[in-house]
């Protein structure tokens, strides 16, 4: 589906919306609703050169310098009940990110359809569910910490997925069980400090099985993608001109081929919640043969516990990527030193190849919940990031060992 | 010395006893709903948005009270075993994935009951001690 088709779309459900406002002014509440969340948001590192950035879609970056927009956002939702079975819902968003356009502020754009109580089939643009925050992270009032973990949702993914999706929800005894099955297409950002690759996944599928027991809930989920369109495509123009005189460079543009490529993402996760205890834990595979994305494991533990609206917490975070480097071919590596477009090439090629996710990070932090509608959260991470390892942060030169602190301070909202 | 002694732990037992029976919640909707009568499964499955109607297909309506009232901590915590921070945190999230809407919010049992009693989608929940009228049937006792 593209922006166009998305954008008539939003057109058609904001018509509808407002329609069915104005013609059912007696029962507007129950038929009608706008929603709104919002965060206002400053963090700080300790570290004056690597950007600290929530995931690798953004260039919103932190350094040692209190950044209020690093997670500034305010989002709105229109949503209509037309009758028994169908409802319209459109989300818009607003942010600070990188090569941000109208078609990314539309967060959800759906015509819903429940034929019976157990199915809600969504036709539009959907937030995808590839793992348990992926569609509300932007929720900051929905969530525990400041930020979801880095290490686990700072990688690659969808902001969306445009197609349908289907869920059938029913009870096991006194359990649930949720089943959900998308499919159609999406897209996403992968920001670097000299080059912004925008990916066009013309197949984009997801199936999530989740299970409610009492406090427990426990979930897993696979997602695929295939990504249709090539992201280096100038490096790819010049290692080109080169591959003639030398075959290396031929080699390189291959890797660097991101047509007809796909990416598999794995996920197990498990969360308790009661009145005195909050946890909750997921690990996740992503597995690609796109040589840009890396294979990662990545994975988190958090535990806080409720005293009364206080609700401290700990968390542990591990990212690592398994998949291996990319050397440089032996011609080019021996020429290059000659010629230093030839270098430039080979090292921009690599630093795209090689890129790797190898990081651990603890995190204390406190949620305060004033009332139904506000919530304050400060939070402190210490992360290890290992040499070569630091693909999540903004980072030009420095690929050393780091320890590097994080302090954020969020008031969240929602109305 | 004996008598006032039992006089004061029976006084207590009785006080407290009531505090209890006042605490008891009542889940009710309107007397043209369908349904008989309901378990906790069913009802937190349409008060936390996994279901949007009854099991007769009809949609479904679920009111709230007052979000930091002590019915509502009460309510959730013997429907759910969880907290009322939880829930709103919780119902942050399936609000902005657009799958559900929360439950409206009333003022008062009263104008909970006057809410279900005029509106056959209606679900709501009341104190045990509140003035039931007879176009309202109670579906569970929390």
């Amino acid at each position: 589906m593209n922006s166009r088709l998305i954008f008539q779309l939003l057109l058609v459900n904001l018509a509808l919306i407002f329609s069915i406002s104005h013609s059912a002014a007696a029962q507007l509440s129950d038929t009608f609703s706008v929603n709104g969340f919002g965060t206002l948001g400053v963090t700080k590192t300790t570290d004056p050169d690597m950007g600290f950035r929530t995931n690798i879609s953004t260039d919103n970056v932190t350094n040692d310098e209190w950044n209020f927009a690093s997670r500034s956002l305010a989002g709105v939702q229109f949503s209509a009940q037309w009758n028994d079975s169908w409802k319209s819902t459109v989300q818009l968003i607003q942010q600070k990110q990188a090569d941000s356009t109208f078609s990314d502020q539309i967060q959800i754009a759906t015509i819903d359809y429940m034929p019976t109580r157990e199915w809600l089939i969504r036709l539009g643009r959907n937030a995808p569910r590839i793992y348990m925050l992926t569609d509300t992270r932007n929720v900051g009032y929905g969530y525990l910490w400041t930020h979801p973990p880095i290490e686990f949702y700072g990688q690659l993914q969808s902001n969306y997925i445009d197609g349908i999706l289907a869920s059938y929800t029913h009870p096991i005894g006194a359990d649930t069980l949720t089943t959900t099955f998308g499919v159609g297409q999406s897209g996403l950002q992968n920001a670097y400090p000299n080059s912004i690759f925008t990916a066009d996944f013309s197949r984009s599928m997801a199936v999530s099985m989740e299970y409610e027991h009492e406090a427990w809930l426990f979930r897993g989920s696979v997602s695929a993608v295939k990504n249709s369109n090539q992201w280096a495509t100038l490096l790819r123009d010049y290692l080109d001109r080169y591959s003639v005189a030398f075959p290396g460079a031929a080699i390189l543009s291959n890797e660097l081929d991101t047509a007809n490529t796909h990416i598999l993402f794995y996920s197990l996760g498990a969360a308790y919640n009661d009145d005195r205890w909050a946890i909750q834990s997921e690990l996740g595979h992503v597995n690609s043969d796109n040589d840009i994305v890396p294979d990662s494991f990545a994975g988190y533990l958090s535990i806080g516990h409720h005293f009364g609206n206080i609700t401290p917490y700990i968390m542990y975070s591990k990212i690592k990527t398994t998949s291996t480097d990319v050397n440089v071919p032996a011609d080019v590596d021996y020429y290059s030193q000659y010629d230093s477009q030839l270098n430039y090439l080979a090292q921009r090629s690599l630093s795209y190849l090689n890129s790797q996710f190898d990081q651990s990070g603890i995190a204390l932090g406190v949620r305060w919940d004033i009332n139904s509608k506000f919530a304050i959260k400060t939070q402190w991470d210490r992360k290890y990031i290992n040499a070569d390892g630091n693909h999540l942060w903004w980072n030009i030169h420095d690929s050393s060992k780091k320890m590097i602190d994080v302090f954020s301070l969020n008031l969240d909202f929602v109305f | 010395m004996a008598k006032l002694l039992i006089l004061i732990i029976v006084s207590f037992l009785t006080f407290f006893n009531s505090f209890s029976a006042n605490a008891d919640i009542l889940v009710i909707v309107n007397v043209k709903n369908n349904s008989s009568s309901m378990d906790k499964t069913e009802v937190s499955g349409l008060y936390l948005g996994r279901y949007q109607a009854f099991k007769d297909g009809s949609l479904a309506l679920p009111f709230d009270s007052p979000a930091e009232g002590e019915t509502r901590k009460e309510f959730y915590n013997k429907l759910t075993g969880k907290s009322v921070s939880y829930i709103n945190a919780y119902w942050a999230r399936i609000l902005f994935t657009g799958r559900a809407t929360p439950p409206r919010q009333l003022d008062n049992d009263q104008m909970m009951i006057d809410m279900v009693k005029e509106n056959p989608s209606a679900i709501g929940y009341v104190n045990s001690n509140a003035k039931l009228d007879k176009r309202v049937k109670v579906m569970l006792k929390l």
